[in-house]
């Protein structure tokens, strides 16, 4: 896979460095957490949530290189960006596989526990597993002779599912994920994917005004960067009106019945 | 001015908006039928010893709302002293208020009978480790965690070490 040159300049490529510092950080926080945490219950749940926050971090991350690079062109700090992006997809890969071995056989117990989940479970696992698939083909895929053997344009088109991985990844955590019933979980994670999307909207708007310059005039570069983007903002924010969160229930259960869960 | 009244909002915001301690999910296994509940501890899975507990089993089995059960509840800690709680029926499951009395580990119980038939039995242990401290001792730390962080802190140690005083090849090797 990796060429006599690749390992050869090994010490020099930021891709090494960020790979074991994906490496030292998941070694880091599941012994921290077996130090801190004495249930192993418990353990098992706050490393799979860590581990489940540190593969999305690192898919934004990766998600936001490209339209960052489409607005401020490419000086030297954003070449390294580019080039040390392959690594931060792969870290976000192998964060993912960890978070789901351990929610898989850690909280779920394997197969077995699989059957006895509530139907919003599956389907949240379903769209995990789906995202962790694709993001496993992207980190396989991410060396230079699987590039040269697929050619380009192939592989260009296999990692535009990236896209529809971070849309699974979204339902994913809003469907059982345990923190975002928290108001200002919330409103953070809506900040940062309404930048997101902000960015993308740009990318996809500069993409197309080369694509058709006769477009290219900047106010239908604007109106169509503003569509785009309140589109997809107002899509994710009405997402709690036709999807139900499992814990936002609970949770809201809960708070109808005294609110004893304020300290 | 402006700027700080700015941030003074925004700060208020999350201030207001500050979290409320919730509940994720274990997954319990039905001792009678393959059902299967989700037990969800609050606050955050984590109780505290000496305040108000919620627990609360999600059960996965659809006819159970048609039914009339009745549900019992027993906490059992570690010196075996047994406890009936008392819980709440509804449609989505079963939930029980418990002031835990002290760290340790407890056993839970809960039977949903129908008529005399025993319909399921759940049983779960759990761990509480946060507040009034009990008599014995809640768990030691294992060696392996404390090798694997002291490795991990080094070995991170030697590679930033490494990529600065190489940052200038890195530099030129790692671009497009």
């Amino acid at each position: 896979m990796l060429s006599q040159e690749t390992i050869k300049n090994l010490p020099n490529n930021s891709r090494f460095y960020i790979l074991v510092f994906s490496v030292l950080l998941s070694m880091f926080t599941a012994c921290l957490l077996r130090m801190q945490v004495g249930s192993e219950q418990l353990f098992y749940i706050r490393t799979e949530q860590i581990f489940g926050f540190i593969a999305i971090g690192y898919v934004y991350l990766a998600l936001a290189i490209s339209p960052v690079q489409k607005i401020v062109g490419k000086p030297g700090w954003m070449k390294c960006v580019l080039f040390a992006r392959r690594a931060i997809g792969v870290s976000a890969a192998y964060f993912a596989f960890l978070h789901a071995a351990v929610a898989f056989w850690g909280q779920i117990g394997g197969f077995d526990g699989l059957g006895l989940l509530p139907r919003t479970f599956m389907w949240s696992l379903g769209f995990g597993a789906i995202a962790l698939l694709v993001l496993f083909l992207m980190a396989a895929t991410s060396f230079d002779k699987v590039i040269a053997f697929m050619t380009f344009r192939h592989w260009k088109w296999l990692h535009r599912f990236i896209y529809g991985a971070g849309i699974l990844i979204i339902l994913h955590v809003w469907m059982v994920g345990t923190h975002v019933v928290y108001n200002s979980v919330q409103i953070i994670c809506a900040t940062a994917l309404g930048l997101l999307f902000g960015l993308q909207s740009w990318r996809i708007v500069s993409d197309f005004a080369k694509r058709f310059p006769v477009f290219s005039s900047r106010d239908y570069l604007i109106t169509i960067f503003i569509c785009l983007w309140l589109v997809w903002t107002l899509v994710l924010l009405s997402m709690p009106n036709y999807i139900q969160s499992y814990h936002g229930q609970h949770h809201n259960a809960t708070q109808r019945e005294g609110g004893h869960q304020h300290e | 001015m402006n700027r700080k009244l700015v941030l003074a909002s925004v700060l208020t915001t999350l201030i207001s908006c500050m979290p409320h301690p919730v509940s994720a999910h274990v997954l319990v296994k039905d001792n009678v039928t393959k059902a299967g509940a989700v037990l969800h501890v609050n606050p955050d899975d984590d109780p505290v010893a000496g305040k108000k507990a919620w627990l609360f089993f999600g059960i996965q089995d659809s006819s159970l709302p048609d039914k009339r059960p009745t549900a019992t509840f027993t906490i059992t800690d570690d010196q075996k002293n047994q406890v009936a709680v008392p819980t709440d029926v509804d449609r989505s499951g079963i939930s029980a208020e418990y002031v835990f009395p002290r760290q340790g580990m407890y056993q839970l119980d809960l039977v949903i009978t129908e008529g005399g038939k025993k319909l399921h039995e759940f049983r779960h242990n759990q761990r509480i480790s946060r507040g009034i401290t009990g008599s014995q001792a809640t768990g030691s730390t294992p060696a392996w965690a404390q090798a694997g962080l002291l490795f991990a802190i080094l070995l991170g140690a030697v590679a930033a070490i490494v990529a600065f005083n190489r940052r200038h090849d890195i530099n030129k090797y790692s671009r497009f």
